[in-house]
């Protein structure tokens, strides 16, 4: 079992010294949530006068969680632009020609997309801190938020892992506007006690709405046992489906091979 | 005793561009010794990467079977990883890496801890003779020093059996040369070596066995004396000086031997009998005709000889381009 760690920490420390490396490869997926983080933030800074909205002294403050999940989503699907981009290269058969288990060469890269998101999220919480956010839940709230942050980035990792295994790298970076699409049918824009319709119902079946919740809670509430068991809960399935997915993916393409 | 390597009707087809399946390995059957160096060669889209990355477990085949280090490819996967090293064609290396770096992820990969992973990547880098660049980035190497990395990222593990898919492609000759010294250095301490090659020098200098693959089967196999013996026997290339006096030349030397088409730059070429070997009495002849030889040289029979018999035609050269098969393999 330390073996198998050993690797997974090693393919995930990779993964990191990656973005050290070229961290202008970072710029997108920060720029683009925190514009639209801004532009919202200004754009509807009313909705919180609707009946119902949380309590919260800007809107700026509720979509912080938003701009995390977007951050961190996006950041998943880096793990899988940079699997596609080791499969074009070689890369990635080296690794597999390894006696390396097949699901750690996966773990360790969503783990390392994981790892990435936890400075993400510590990016926006400063960024929210610098402009009022409350942070009620504390150190542990923090804590909290970088968990399912790291937890959120994992499971798309898996996901585009997936698709790049079985798809060429025009299909996973294709995935970008999917994730805004996602994104804008869960409630990590707006509150879900205020949606109505049809998009209440896709945001109550859309598991990116309750890990948004759980990261919300923390910043403009405080810490809720039953949020936040809700949001692990799902983090942590999502993440285990799609890597179990992404490990699937790398048997098929290797033909059953084990 | 069975062989480190032994491949029995192994076939690997993909689909063609009409969607009809394209056998890139057909019915292949090759034994490899402990201790030998097999060269695998082959113009591209012959199938040589397609038989390599089956025999190092990337590829399932489609028919046939094959065991390396005792192990069946297809159901002992991860012991055959275990007992070879694999360097594939085009150096596959991270950039952005250093090559130590490199060389400690490969090495905590085959499950070294964190300082062995360390002790182990110095090591190889100085086999290599890369220590100088270990700290650097690996995207500022030469091709020469990628390869040398790449080779050194397949020795962690100290295999028993180590495949290199075409290891010197795009060398300049002196990275070659080191490469190749590598080998047999590498092979003097027991390595089994199977080694694809487009160049029919390499297989010659390195290989003690060759097999010869076109169009997905083997048309030819044996050590290069032997396969060059079958070619027949050695040529005769007179360059003349005088053009004029070609037309004698002919006459004189086709009354002798058979004529065969020479190559650009050599003004006749005639086969001589089986076990000939002596210049002189081509030389004393025409002199004795008042013709003027620039040169004149022997030429022993070369595998390109074997891959024409075998095959009908010379061995491509290096910008012929690559075969259907290659093209889906390679998707």
């Amino acid at each position: 079992m330390g073996a198998y760690f050993r690797i997974v920490s090693a393919i995930a420390r990779r993964s990191i010294l990656r973005i050290v490396r070229r961290p202008q490869s970072l710029m997108p997926i920060f720029i683009v949530p925190t514009v639209f983080l801004a532009v919202t933030s200004g754009g509807v800074a009313r909705a919180v006068d609707l009946p119902g909205f949380p309590q919260v002294d800007s809107f700026f403050h509720f979509a912080i969680a938003g701009a995390i999940v977007q951050s961190t989503m996006l950041g998943g699907l880096m793990t899988g632009i940079t699997t596609s981009i080791d499969v074009d290269n070689g890369f990635f058969d080296r690794m597999i020609v390894a006696p390396v288990p097949r699901s750690a060469l996966v773990l360790g890269r969503v783990l390392g997309g994981g790892a990435i998101a936890i400075f993400q999220a510590a990016l926006y919480l400063a960024l929210g801190l610098a402009f009022g956010a409350p942070l009620r839940g504390g150190v542990v709230g923090v804590l909290l938020i970088m968990a399912l942050a790291a937890l959120c980035a994992a499971s798309l990792g898996g996901l585009a892992t997936a698709l790049a295994l079985r798809a060429q790298a025009q299909w996973v970076q294709g995935m970008f506007p999917v994730i805004f699409v996602i994104i804008f049918l869960s409630s990590a824009f707006f509150p879900r006690e205020l949606m109505t319709g049809p998009a209440a119902a896709i945001a109550a079946y859309n598991p990116i709405s309750y890990i948004a919740e759980g990261i919300r809670e923390p910043i403009i509430t405080g810490l809720d046992l039953a949020i936040t068991l809700e949001a692990f809960g799902v983090a942590l399935a999502l993440t285990a489906v799609t890597s179990l997915i992404a490990v699937w993916a790398l048997r098929v393409r290797l033909g059953g091979a084990s | 005793m069975a062989g480190i390597i032994e491949v029995s009707a192994l076939e690997r087809s993909f689909k063609g561009p009409d969607g009809a399946p394209l056998a890139a390995v057909d019915g292949v059957d090759l034994r490899v010794e402990d201790g030998e160096v097999y060269g695998f060669l082959g113009p591209n889209g012959a199938g040589k990467t397609t038989l390599v990355r089956m025999l190092v477990t990337l590829l399932r085949p489609t028919a046939g079977s094959a065991r390396v280090a005792g192990h069946d490819i297809v159901r002992e996967a991860a012991a055959v990883r275990s007992a070879i090293g694999v360097t594939l064609q085009d150096a596959a290396l991270d950039p952005l890496m250093t090559g130590f770096e490199l060389l400690s992820l490969q090495a905590s990969l085959h499950g070294l801890r964190k300082r062995a992973a360390a002790d182990k990547a110095e090591e190889l880098l100085e086999r290599v003779d890369l220590t100088f660049a270990g700290p650097q980035r690996v995207g500022t190497y030469s091709g020469g020093m990628r390869r040398r990395l790449d080779l050194a990222m397949s020795l962690i593990h100290e295999p028993g059996v180590l495949f290199l898919d075409e290891p010197t492609t795009g060398l300049d000759p002196i990275s070659r040369k080191v490469l190749w010294d590598e080998v047999r250095r590498l092979n003097a301490a027991g390595t089994t070596v199977f080694l694809t090659t487009q160049y029919l020098e390499e297989a010659d200098e390195l290989a003690d066995r060759v097999g010869i693959i076109a169009r997905g089967k083997i048309v030819a196999e044996g050590t290069p004396a032997e396969l060059k013996a079958q070619a027949g026997a050695s040529k005769l290339e007179v360059t003349i000086h005088d053009p004029d006096q070609l037309a004698t030349a002919r006459e004189l030397l086709s009354a002798r031997r058979s004529l065969l088409a020479p190559r650009s730059g050599v003004s006749l070429c005639l086969r001589l009998e089986p076990g000939e070997s002596a210049l002189a009495p081509y030389v004393v002849a025409l002199d004795q005709a008042g013709v003027t030889v620039d040169r004149i040289d022997l030429v022993e029979p070369s595998l390109d000889d074997v891959f024409l018999m075998q095959t009908g035609h010379h061995f491509p050269s290096d910008g012929d381009e690559p075969a259907a098969a290659d093209a889906a393999v390679a998707e």
